[in-house]
C-alpha cells in the first residue's frame, strides 16, 4: 500500500485503489453544492444597510463627528459640575439654618433660666451666687 | 471604495451556493451555515476594495467560509440536531436529481460529519469544491504532503465506517 504522501489521485491507489475510487465517485455526487436558502441575498443586502438611528451619526464627516462628540462631552461635564455646585449650596444653607435654630434655642433657654433665677431670688432662695 | 449595491448582489448570487455549501458541510447545521455564509459576505462587503478580481474573490470566499465554519464548530454554538433534520429535509427536495439516491447522500453526509475537523475540511474542499491538493495546501497554509495525508486518512476512515454502516454500497476491505 502506498504511503499517504504518495497519494495523488484515486487511480494511483494500489491495494485500496478500487475502493477509494468508488468512494470518491460517491462523494463527488453526494457533496455537490446545494442552493442557499431562499431570500439569502436579500437578507445579506439588508444587513449591509446601517440601522436608521445610527445612520445619521455614522454618515457625518469625521471632523464634525469629533466636534459633536466634544460638545456632548462638555455639556455632560458642565451638567455634572453645575449639579455638584447646587448640591453644595443646598448643604451649606441647611447647615446655616441649623446653626440659627440652635442659637435661637440657646437664647430662649438662657432667658428662661434667668427668669427662674430672679423669681427664686425674690423668694429669698439664693441659687449659684 | 465600497462595493456598489448591484455589484455586491451579483457577487452574492454568483457565490452563495459555494459559500453556503462549504459552511454547511463543515458545520453540519443548516441555520448556522446560513449565519456563517451571511457573515462571510458581510466581511467581503467591508473589505471589497481589497479584492482585485474574480479568482481572488472566490479564493477569499472559500477561505473565509472555511475559517468561519471552523470557528463556529469550535465554539459549539450549534443548536442540537434540529438543524441536521432540517438539512435532511432539504436534501429530499433534490432527490430526483441525485444519481446515487438520497439515502446514500444523507448517509455519506452523516459519515462526513463524524470525521475530525481537519480531515472534514480537506474532503469538502477536494470533493465539493473539486480543488486539487496543491490548491488546498495553498489555502490552508499547509504542505501538499500534509493535505494528501489528510485526504488519505479521511477517505480511509470513511471507507472503514461505510464498510460497516453501508454494507449494501461498499465492500469491506481487509
Amino acid at each position: 500500500m502506498k504511503q499517504p504522501e504518495e497519494f495523488d489521485q484515486p487511480d494511483e491507489m494500489s491495494e485500496q485503489g478500487e475502493s477509494f475510487a468508488e468512494l470518491e465517485e460517491y462523494l463527488t455526487q453526494a457533496l455537490r453544492r446545494v442552493d442557499a436558502p431562499k431570500g439569502f441575498a436579500d437578507r445579506v443586502m439588508a444587513r449591509t444597510r446601517p440601522a436608521p438611528g445610527r445612520a445619521k451619526i455614522l454618515m457625518m464627516p469625521s471632523r464634525t463627528r469629533a466636534w459633536v462628540s466634544g460638545v456632548v462631552a462638555a455639556t455632560l461635564l458642565a451638567g455634572v459640575f453645575a449639579g455638584d455646585r447646587v448640591h453644595a449650596r443646598r448643604e451649606r444653607q441647611r447647615a446655616e439654618e441649623a446653626q440659627r435654630q440652635f442659637e435661637a434655642g440657646m437664647r430662649i433657654t438662657d432667658a428662661a433660666l434667668e427668669h427662674t433665677r430672679e423669681q427664686l431670688h425674690r423668694a429669698g432662695v439664693l441659687v449659684g451666687d | 471604495m465600497a462595493i456598489a449595491d448591484d455589484q455586491f448582489r451579483e457577487l452574492i448570487e454568483t457565490h452563495q451556493r459555494m459559500v453556503f455549501s462549504i459552511a454547511l458541510r463543515i458545520i453540519g447545521d443548516y441555520a448556522t451555515a446560513e449565519e456563517i455564509a451571511q457573515d462571510v459576505f458581510l466581511e467581503l462587503h467591508r473589505s471589497g476594495e481589497r479584492l482585485a478580481n474574480e479568482d481572488h474573490v472566490r479564493y477569499w470566499l472559500r477561505r473565509t467560509a472555511k475559517h468561519r465554519a471552523i470557528d463556529a464548530l469550535r465554539r459549539k454554538v450549534i443548536r442540537p440536531e434540529s438543524g441536521a433534520e432540517e438539512w435532511i429535509e432539504e436534501q429530499h427536495v433534490r432527490a430526483d436529481t441525485s444519481a446515487i439516491g438520497i439515502g446514500m447522500e444523507a448517509r455519506l453526509e452523516s459519515l462526513l460529519r463524524t470525521l475530525p475537523e481537519s480531515l472534514r475540511v480537506a474532503i469538502v474542499l477536494r470533493y465539493q469544491e473539486e480543488m486539487l491538493p496543491d490548491e488546498i495546501a495553498g489555502m490552508l497554509g499547509q504542505s501538499v504532503a500534509s493535505v494528501k495525508s489528510q485526504l488519505h486518512r479521511g477517505l480511509t476512515l470513511m471507507r472503514r465506517k461505510a464498510a460497516i454502516t453501508m454494507k449494501e454500497y461498499f465492500r469491506e476491505t481487509a
